[in-house]
């Protein structure tokens, strides 16, 4: 294919500066990202130890009991149904706190104990899947949410460019270097391929991660803009028209209790598995009860599914907007759109592959930095033996210490949140503050050492914490007391294999480097 | 045979802006025909479409903003190309 010469220039530098510019903070989307595709079983992981399952018949009698003794509790709830077939439940009532995910609201769980007596117990449920998803959505910056995704906004956008950039510049030597990968002695030839041949391949999964980015990030800004402009200012009534129904009060019929609801909400949907029923009090006595869960035939708004409005006197539906499956064909276009940045769709298979390719996009970025430092490098040792330049040090101590940074931040996240859980205090506010230290700390030691040493320190320290994963899970098992409970849910369990494999991978780069590094010393 | 143009990296400030700004200017413009030409009654699930349009077109826009010679250029056939749209939007 052939293009104007001086077009492929003007985009590849184009390409060089944006990548330099926007490289790390995609780095920390994209691992951030890929690891919130198991979130909720990180969640699972990290609090397997304080909630306290009952058969679900015996719910009713647990609500009767609440409404005696603890109504407040029934103003806001969520039944969790603990395994696939629904059988069991625990009961998580909210006091204070706002929005769709209570934000900031105290968790209680009731249950009735051996002698049949109800106990309530204040509970720290963690959000460390929702902790690193705000890392992933905040491209890692510390500054307030609104700030952080608004520049993220704008690195998306830019993110965007650089593929488009990146794309023209490849197209003219498609047919040449589509599937080279020239491992030998020139390294940047080397990097170039790899960075080509995982671009070009997940071209698509990056377009569409680009553009829904930016409309997360600025949807605000253009829904507004387009309500100044052709809306005629009240487009919020169109959204209020879309919040879930609630159903008035009637002194007459009686509530459908929860197990009840699943069964009139089976009958209208066979294939959608529920994962937790919910009621809160709407306005003047109403109820808004709604079920969600999963339905893995079709694409879903989120991981965690999608959900559905019922009647609470009769179970009927009266909104199926994000019910995965049933919802319109308008509608479940829009859905698509969100199934195809979080990767809900397909079921496992998908979730592996969004994994996969969120991670490669972050290898992505870290070749990107290694290309133009080598580059940089080249041209140096060409120009005689002048020192490196002071931005060329900086761009390589900041690689190395901010990928290794964002690793171990969110393997320390994650470790500390399953002992701090443990002992049920809530490790949300502590985690934050980890991070962010433990971040800092690799990126000033990549500063402060060479960075061919710094490297090897910094990923066997990555390997370390990452090992510390899977290692807290076999102690619980075969520890003391003093040990955690065990975790052993198939989907928890996978958290160990990774987490046990990319320690291994982490250690075994270290060595390589450390190696290389050695060699290097001694000529 | 005509000599090819050749592109450069010079005013890319002002074409860089071009794209953002006027590229805004256009995927609006856009949405707009879309809203009151295509969809003319509003529901939920239109409102949300005519808002996912904007991110591609901006895109597009900041894409080929460094392509016009130069950024007077850029600014003067984005914001028409903007206007175009707009009048078509709301006429």
């Amino acid at each position: 294919m052939k293009i104007n010469t001086s077009l492929v220039l003007l985009y590849k530098e184009i390409h060089t500066w944006v990548g330099i510019v926007c490289g790390l903070f995609l780095f920390i989307a994209f691992y951030a990202g890929a690891i919130t595709m198991f979130s909720p079983a990180i969640d699972q992981w990290v609090q397997n130890d304080f909630l306290h399952p009952a058969p679900m018949q015996d719910t009713p009698a647990l609500l009767t009991k609440i409404q005696e003794q603890r109504s407040d509790l029934l103003k806001n709830y969520t039944l969790t149904l603990m395994d696939a077939d629904g059988s069991k439940s625990a009961f998580i009532g909210y006091a204070g706190g706002h929005g769709r995910k209570n934000e900031g609201a105290s968790a209680f769980t009731a249950f009735l104990d051996d002698t049949n007596t109800l106990q309530v117990q204040k509970i720290n449920p963690a959000h460390t899947g929702e902790i690193i998803n705000k890392i992933h959505q905040t491209i890692g910056l510390p500054f307030n949410h609104t700030v952080s995704e608004f520049i993220m906004g704008w690195v998306a956008l830019l993110y965007g460019l650089a593929l488009i950039t990146g794309l023209i510049i490849f197209l003219p030597g498609l047919k040449k270097n589509l599937f080279a990968v020239r491992v030998g002695t020139n390294k940047k030839k080397m990097w170039l391929d790899i960075h080509n041949v995982l671009g070009v391949f997940s071209l698509p999964f990056h377009l569409i991660i680009a553009l829904t980015s930016v409309t997360f990030a600025f949807h605000d800004v253009f829904y507004a803009a387009q309500d100044a402009l052709f809306y005629h200012h009240d487009l919020n009534k169109t959204f209020a028209s879309a919040r879930p129904p609630a159903t008035p009060t009637s002194k007459t019929e009686h509530v459908l209790s929860p197990p009840e609801l699943l069964n009139a909400l089976k009958a209208q949907a066979p294939n959608f598995q529920p994962t937790s029923v919910s009621a809160q009090a709407g306005p003047h006595g109403s109820l808004i009860t709604q079920v969600h869960g999963m339905d893995l035939h079709h694409p879903m708004r989120s991981l965690a599914g999608g959900f559905v409005t019922l009647d609470a006197y009769t179970g009927a539906i009266t909104q199926k907007d994000y019910m995965p499956g049933l919802q319109p064909t308008s509608s479940a276009l829009l859905t698509s759109f969100f199934a195809l940045h979080f990767g809900s769709f397909g079921g496992t298979a998908m979730l592996w592959a969004y994994f996969v390719l969120g991670a490669s996009g972050a290898f992505i970025f870290y070749s990107g930095n290694i290309l133009w430092l080598e580059t940089r490098r080249k041209k140096g040792t060409q120009a005689a033996q002048t020192p490196p330049k002071l931005s060329h040090k900086i761009l390589s101590s900041l690689t190395v210490g901010v990928t290794s940074g964002c690793i171990a931040g969110i393997s320390a996240i994650v470790l500390a949140a399953r002992w701090l859980s443990h002992y049920n205090q809530s490790p949300d506010v502590s985690s934050v503050i980890l991070y962010y230290s433990v971040f800092s700390l690799c990126v000033a030691w990549a500063f402060i050492r060479k960075p061919h040493y710094a490297s090897w320190h910094l990923l066997g320290f990555c390997g370390l914490i990452t090992l510390g994963i899977p290692l807290s899970n076999l102690w619980a098992i075969y520890g003391t007391q003093l040990s955690a409970t065990p975790v052993t849910g198939t989907t928890e369990q996978l958290i160990d294999l990774i987490a046990a494999l990319a320690a291994c991978s982490f250690l075994f780069m270290a060595y390589k480097i450390r190696q290389k590094a050695l060699k290097a010393s001694q000529i | 045979m005509t000599k090819p143009h050749l592109y450069t990296l010079k005013g890319w400030l002002g074409k860089s802006l071009a794209g953002v700004v006027m590229g805004f200017a256009v995927a609006l413009a856009f949405s707009g025909i879309l809203i009151n030409q295509v969809f003319v009654s509003r529901s939920i699930v239109t409102v949300q479409l005519a808002m996912w349009v904007m991110p591609p077109l901006w895109l597009a826009c900041v894409s080929v903003c460094f392509l016009f010679s130069t950024a007077y250029r850029a600014w003067f056939f984005m914001s028409t190309l903007a206007l175009i749209l707009f009048i078509a939007g709301y006429v």
